[in-house]
């Protein structure tokens, strides 16, 4: 043993497995010769999961440095834009019509003159906070794509992420990995697991690849976590007394005509014991019902996704998925790692699966350990950071629903349950009745959601935040006034130059997207 | 300006005769004219030759730079061209050519029987007394339909350029002396040190297709920026 690191070996090829071994081969170069070698053991038996549609801006940046290009994400995995997260009843009607507003991906215009202070003293009477401190929401309302054709790749008019079809996006990383970053794919059935006298994995027995040895295991193998849990018994830390929702509902519905806009935000509609997220792809939209099944039957649930999409949804089939919510205790242990849903899973709420396959892949690939004697050290770095990570995701979906005034169901007022809401988050919400959330309160840059989206959420919910009446911090109305007027000015100006989403779509399917 | 494009008909069109020049004023609103990379090199040596984005397609394209801001070419005022080249692209009208049937390789030839240069009594005819095509008609005929083939050849040079990563953005801020100032944004220019940089291999591809030229051609043609702007002056006046 020379202590070098010498394969990798990731385990599973769903999304996350795949992302995974493309953010290794890549940091380690794995196409040249004398390098880490990267493989992905992928079964033939097991189906992938397939949800996750949704993603956040920081997806870009690691299609982008992963080498991919925006015009075949859009051709090859029927990606559309995805500017905001519209939530629809997430508080009670007002004035008798729904609530809903923006969780928008531009960030807030706050630096210079900070509407938000006028905005809660009613001073911009009306007006929804998210058009208070941005362009965004408006190009959302009218439908329009966030980029212009003569903007390279990856670049807009304002920040966007995807809805994307998961299993095409799963082919189009494999496909990827295997001829440009030169990860070994590998297609077999893992029927048996080695393990080492430390506890660490030896090698995986394979049905038809024969005995597969690595110096370090990625676990993506899904929910099941075959080597971190089955094999190493690391626990799951258990959030479902936090996140009350444990089941989704999923169906795939057609457009009524294939000209029929596209929405270029996640919509995410509250229920009686849940929330419905719809997604438009260019095919078809992704529509589901994540719901708690101690709150509602899987009957009346079902009943409630048809209600929502009406007649169109009549002879669709319906897909019944569990979720187990949570995160293990450790997600790197010995010579093992967790990417994916063996690591944690969350409801899809703020499109946090991709996300955290997405970065603790990224992490693992940036902070990859030098030598073998180094990875008990990389570990524990890995374990704190990453247990952070979803401490504060569980954090930030809990928000969601306990600032909520809904009180039809026992499912929104068990949310509210002293005993639901974490320590952590009870901390901030109080010291956020009387002071504005800022940077000061997001520290830690293991930390994924930040100050602009804990204010989208916050006032867009009308947390009654009361600012001193002081000078310096009760900004005057005439300047949040002054602001907002140049913001609809410069909306209206950009708006004109905008395509509907849709359009922007076949455009650049039909075009492409220059690179510079 | 209304346009009326039909395919030439030696019946319906018998009559019709087409005067033999250009009209420069129906350009006078164009800033960006169109150039095939045959003309680099003589377009080089009057005006800058840049890469511009299409807005609608997001595609590459060569053009001359007749103007320094959007809706003046300041070569196309007035009857004559008050440059030693005239790309073709000022030449093309009123014909043009279309395909026969959608997606067929066989081109047929067009005429805008709105133009101000297409009329009854002025001019040279475009088909004889036996309905045949003069040879008037036939040159202009060969002379849009090579121009259809040129641009077809100066996309490829366009890609290639991009393939081998050759071009960069650059915003140009052009200071007069009167104060005047000018942001021209969305320009591509050849990279200079990308050039310098190529692989041998990759020098060769271009070398042997005989477009060090083109390139060259471009990088010089950026001088022609204060040429301009002397332009500018003197069709605008020297004051703001």
């Amino acid at each position: 043993m020379t202590g070098e690191i010498r394969h990798v070996v990731v385990l599973g090829g769903g999304t996350a497995g795949w992302l995974a071994a493309n953010h290794l081969a890549r940091r380690l170069q794995s196409h040249l010769p004398d390098t880490v070698q990267v493989s992905l053991i992928e079964s033939p038996d097991i189906p992938t999961i397939g949800v996750g549609e949704g993603t956040v801006p920081a997806i870009r940046s690691s299609l982008h440095h992963l080498g991919i290009s925006e015009t075949r994400l859009l051709r090859e995995a029927d990606a559309t834009f995805k500017q905001s997260i519209k939530f629809v009843g997430w508080m009670k009607p007002r004035q008798g019509a729904a609530h809903s507003y923006h969780h928008l991906f531009d960030y807030p215009d706050i630096l210079d003159s900070d509407p938000t202070p006028a905005w809660l003293q009613g001073k911009l009477p009306g007006m929804h906070y998210a058009d208070a401190v941005s362009v965004q929401g408006r190009f959302c309302d009218a439908g329009l794509g966030p980029k212009l054709m003569t903007q390279p790749e990856y670049a807009g008019i304002s920040q966007y992420a995807y809805h994307i079809d998961a299993a095409k996006f799963g082919k189009l990383l494999a496909e990827h990995g295997s001829n440009k970053l030169g990860v070994r794919h590998i297609r077999a059935h893992v029927t048996s697991v080695k393990v080492k006298t430390d506890g660490g994995i030896d090698s995986l027995i394979t049905d038809c690849a024969g005995e597969i040895q690595g110096d370090l295991y990625v676990d993506a193998s899904g929910f099941n976590a075959l080597l971190l849990s089955q094999t190493m018994n690391i626990p799951l830390v258990d959030k479902s007394h936090v996140l009350l929702a444990d089941t989704a509902l999923a169906v795939q519905v057609p457009y009524s005509s294939p000209a029929q806009p596209i929405a270029c935000h996640t919509l995410a509609t509250a229920q009686h014991a849940g929330w419905i997220w719809d997604i438009g792809l260019t095919e078809r939209r992704g529509v589901g019902y994540v719901y708690s099944s101690s709150h509602t039957s899987h009957e009346q649930a079902e009943h409630n996704l048809r209600d929502y999409l009406g007649p169109l949804a009549n002879d669709l089939a319906m897909r019944r998925i569990p979720m187990q919510v949570g995160y293990r205790k450790k997600f790197w242990h010995k010579n093992c790692v967790a990417i994916g849903l063996s690591q944690g899973f969350v409801e899809p709420l703020e499109a946090t699966g991709l996300l955290m396959f997405d970065i603790t892949s990224r992490m693992l690939a940036d902070q990859f350990p030098a030598h073998q004697a180094q990875i008990d050290q990389t570990a524990g770095r890995f374990n704190r950071q990453v247990s952070y990570a979803w401490e504060r995701v569980v954090d930030f979906i809990k928000l969601h629903y306990c600032i909520s005034d809904r009180d039809d169901s026992e499912f929104w007022l068990d949310n509210r349950h002293e005993q639901s809401i974490p320590q952590s988050l009870q901390e901030n919400l109080e010291y956020w009745r009387y002071q504005l959330p800022s940077h000061y309160d997001f520290t830690n840059v293991s930390g994924i959601f930040n100050l602009e989206n804990y204010l989208y959420v916050l006032y867009g919910m009308h947390y009654p935040t009361q600012i001193a009446d002081r000078p310096g911090f009760a900004a005057p109305a005439m300047a949040a006034e002054q602001k907002v007027q140049a913001m609809q000015k410069r909306a209206a100006q950009l708006a004109a130059q905008m395509l509907p989403h849709r359009e922007l779509i076949n455009r650049i399917r039909q075009y492409g997207l220059q690179r510079i | 300006m209304s346009t009326h494009i039909v395919p030439l008909n030696n019946q319906v069109h018998s009559h019709l005769k087409v005067q033999n020049k250009a009209l420069f004023k129906s350009f006078a609103e164009d800033h960006l004219i169109p150039v095939l990379l045959r003309e680099f090199v003589g377009v080089a040596a009057e005006f800058p030759i840049i890469f511009v984005k299409s807005e609608n397609t997001g595609q590459f394209h060569c053009v001359a730079m007749m103007g320094l801001k959007r809706g003046q070419n300041l070569y196309c005022q007035g009857d004559s061209f008050p440059a030693g080249y005239i790309p073709q692209a000022l030449r093309n009208a009123p014909f043009s050519v279309t395909p026969k049937e959608e997606g067929s390789e066989e081109l047929m030839i067009c005429i805008d029987e709105s133009h101000e240069l297409v009329n009854a009594h002025e001019g040279e005819a475009l088909f004889d007394e036996q309905g045949e095509q003069t040879e008037f008609l036939k040159a202009r005929g060969e002379s849009v339909v090579r121009y259809i083939s040129d641009t077809q050849m100066t996309l490829k040079f366009m890609q290639m350029l991009l393939e081998k990563d050759l071009l960069v953005s650059r915003d140009m801020k052009i200071s007069m002396k009167n104060g005047e100032e000018f942001v021209l944004n969305g320009i591509y220019v050849i990279d200079e040190q990308k050039v310098n940089s190529l692989s041998l291999e990759d020098l060769e591809v271009f070398r042997s297709r005989g477009l060090l030229s083109a390139i060259y051609a471009q990088l010089f043609s950026m001088q022609q920026i204060h040429r301009l702007t002397r332009k500018y002056i003197e069709v605008n006046g020297d004051n703001k």
